[in-house]
Formats: C-alpha cells, structure tokens, sequence
C-alpha cells in the first residue's frame, strides 16, 4: 500500500499529465508525491486545469459506482465451511499431511518412472543380437547397413553387420566364380570350335595318313614290321577315336552353344 | 482512500495476518473463519466489480476462500506478498477462471437466457440510471484493464501491489490504467451531465 518513491523526478508537466492520466485527480493516489506538491503544481499552471477537471470528473462519477452493502458476510462464511466440510476438499485435520503427501507423491512419481524407464533400457541391453533375414533383393549396401546402426543396440547391430557383411561376401565371390566359369566355358567353346575348324579343314588328313601309311607300306617301310591292313587299322583307331568320340560329337554341341552365345 | 483499503490497511497486520494463516494451513478451522472474516468484504467488493451480479460476486468469493483454504500451506511470507495480496490474487485468478468458464459455457448461457435476462433487466430497474451506465461502461472494459481500475482505483492498492496480483509490471499496470481511464471518459462523455449531477 505504499506509495513512496525513492526516484521521485521534479514535477512537470507531462509527468502531472501522465500521473493525472494513471492514478487521476486524487493527488493522494500518487506514487512518490505528496499531495501538496502536486496541488501547488496545479495552482501554478493553468494549462493542466482542463485536464484536470476533466480527470476529476471522472473520479467523482467512479466513487459513486457503490458494491451492495447488503452482502451478509457471516451467512458466506458458513456456507463456505459447509461447503468445505461437503465436498471434504481436505479435512480440517490433515491440511498439513496433504502437503506432505503432495511432496512424497511428487518423489514416488518420478522415482516409479526412473525405475521404469531403467528397466526398459535393461531390457534392450540384456537382449540378445538377432540375425536379420534378408533376401537377395532387398539385400542393403554396407554403408546403409552401418548408418542402419543405432547407439542403443551398439553391440548387437555390429553383429548383425558383421553376419551380413559375411553375407555379402559370399555372394559376390560365387557371383564372381559363376562369371569366371562361364567365361571358361566361353573360352572352351571358342577353343573347341577353333580346335574342331582346324581339324575340320584337315579332314583328309586321316585320308593323307591313310595314304602315308599306304605309301609308307607301299613303300617298304623298313621301320614298319606290322602289316599294312594292322598300321592303317591302328592309325584310324587312334585318330577316329578322338574325332568321332570324343571330339566330334561333343563339338557339334559346343557348336550349338558358341552360336547361341553370339546371338 | 475507500473503505475497503482503510479496512485491509488496519487488518493488514502482517504478524496476524502469518499466524492465522499458519494455523489456517494446519486445518485451524477457527483461524480460517477469523482470516475470512477479515477478508470477505474486501474479496467481495473486487470479485463485485469484476462480476457485477451479487450472486456470481458471492460465488468467486465462496471459491475464493474455498482456496485459501485449501492453499494456505503454499502461501510463504518469505516472496514478499503479504496475506491479503495474496487473497487479491486468488480471487483476482478466480474471477478469471470464472470469465473463462462463463465464455467455455456460452450454450448452456443461452438455454438460460430468459431468466438472466428477466434477472438482468429486474436489477438494472431496482438500479438507478447512474448505477446502470456506470455498471455498463466498466463492464465493456477489458478484463485485464477493469481488473487494474478495480484493484488501483476502487480497492486503493498501489500500482506494485495489482502488478503482483496481476502477474505483471508495474509499467503494465499504468498503462492498463490510463487505457481504462481513457476508455471510460470517452463512453461517458454523453452521460457526463446526468452523471455529474
């Protein structure tokens, strides 16, 4: 209630507007001015007196605003006991223990969800690494895979990537093996083909060794001491066993295949 | 100085106001009706002229006191708010939970509209013509700018004592207190006449 002000400004007139705008005519609603002062203020100038009037009309038409006088205050006091005592907000006894309730109730509350939330990350933390399933498809890069990794399963996510990594591995080396064996295949291919043309132009060759043969027996071969009919016989044996069995029915294929292959 | 503040000044006795409140928070219920006693009159007169229908004025100060009691252990001499600005400002929050309830319940106000209406225009005709604009004119206000008239001006607080109230400045208060002076004098204006009179 008090109205004292120890950084009291000379009066002027725009502080006499502006306290007159604020507090009114009542020179002793005035925070940090006497009454006096403000009152010899307005004697002294005259510029401030409508203003001045005009604020103490206002005040007067304020006081006359009254609040009912028939208010019976001991009637309300009772029916706020009653009420009290109705809706048992708190009972007169234990104000002092709901208080410290409310205290205790506050260390329960949190205590309850710090050990909730400990639980929790115990949990996660005890929980052991599983190994994810992951298709060939959908199989994630290692850099996605190691940004997949999050702090709270540290230990188990590097086990799941390590597993994967693993994985990954794997399948790029038998990718790698599947490509090289079909470029061995291709190069078998090119090679048998090549083998099986250069022997295909030398077809007559069995004919030209047939006739060495027979030249070379026609001849009188003094190396030779086998017969002719047993040198030609052995000589288409060991050449045809290669040509028809082994080399050209298998190149027939090889063929087909190299076609193919070139599309 | 008005009634209410001569009242508050001589029962503001900050020893007495502690010691009843104290014993009021060990559930004293002697002491609370001796505090409420005290005290009614002045919460009533604010709560009035925050609400002017007696019986919504009878309301805030019932909850009003319903909270003192209920609060009393949370009051702390040591922040410097001596026990009735502490009482202003629990009602002064009432009265603005109240506002806000009555804006919340706007239906439920207009199936009851006939009989605040009847109630309404029965207690401006027991009023006379003065009471009824001035009644108006203050009630147009704005809550926060009515709020500061009422505590500075009808309860004669000082401008830091409704800034605590109020949960603002110093500053704030002055200004509300100029825009609610300034607005009053031009509604007024075409009454000033009857008014003076």
């Amino acid at each position: 209630m008090s109205r004292t002000n120890d950084n009291k400004q000379p009066m002027t007139k725009s502080l006499f507007l502006e306290k007159l705008s604020i507090h009114g005519a009542d020179f002793a609603r005035w925070d940090g001015y006497d009454a006096s002062e403000a009152q010899e203020f307005l004697d002294k100038n005259d510029s401030v007196k409508d203003a001045y009037e005009q604020a103490q009309s206002l005040d007067i038409v304020l006081a006359s605003y009254k609040v009912p006088a028939d208010i019976d205050v001991d009637a309300l006091i009772k029916k706020t006991s009653e009420q009290i005592e109705k809706d048992k907000v708190v009972g007169f006894a234990d104000a002092k223990d709901r208080a410290e309730k409310r205290k205790r109730g506050m260390v329960y509350y949190w205590g309850g969800g710090m050990a909730v939330a400990a639980s929790l990350m115990l949990m996660i933390l005890t929980q052991p690494p599983q190994t994810q399933v992951v298709t060939p498809a959908e199989q994630p890069q290692p850099v996605e895979l190691a940004m997949a990794t999050t702090e709270a399963n540290d230990s188990a996510a590097t086990d799941d990537v390590a597993v994967q990594l693993a994985q990954e591995e794997q399948r790029l080396f038998a990718t790698w093996e599947q490509a090289l064996t079909e470029d061995l295949k291709q190069r078998e291919i090119i090679s048998l083909w090549e083998t099986a043309d250069a022997r295909s132009t030398a077809m007559p060759e069995p004919e030209a060794n047939r006739s060495a043969v027979t030249n070379a027996v026609a001849g009188g071969d003094a190396a030779s001491t086998e017969p002719d009919a047993v040198q030609v016989d052995r000589f288409i044996e060991n050449n045809y066993d290669v040509i028809e069995d082994e080399v050209l029915e298998r190149e027939m294929d090889l063929w087909e295949l190299y076609l193919k292959s070139e599309g | 100085m008005t009634d209410n503040a001569k009242n508050a000044k001589n029962a503001n006795n900050t020893e007495d106001d502690s010691v009843l409140i104290a014993k009021v928070a060990k559930g004293d219920s002697v002491a609370f009706e001796a505090l409420a006693a005290k005290y009614t009159n002045m919460l009533f007169s604010v709560a009035y002229r925050m609400f002017p229908q007696q019986s919504d004025a009878e309301d805030i100060v019932q909850e009003a006191l319903i909270k003192v009691w209920n609060k009393a252990d949370l009051w702390d001499e040591t922040k410097g708010a001596s026990v009735s600005t502490w009482m202003y400002r629990l009602t002064y929050n009432t009265c603005i939970d109240h506002k806000r309830r009555e804006k919340k319940g706007h239906i439920e106000l207009i199936d009851n509209i006939t009989a605040d209406d009847e109630q309404s225009a029965r207690a401006k005709m027991e009023q006379d013509e003065t009471q009824t604009m001035l009644h108006d004119a203050i009630n147009d206000l704005p809550e926060r700018q009515r709020a500061a008239l009422v505590l500075c001006h009808f309860e004669g607080l000082s401008n830091a004592e409704a800034a605590k109230i109020m949960d603002t400045t110093v500053k704030g208060v002055e200004g509300l207190l100029v825009r609610a002076r300034k607005a009053l004098q031009d509604k007024l204006q075409p009454y000033k006449e009857v008014l003076v009179s």
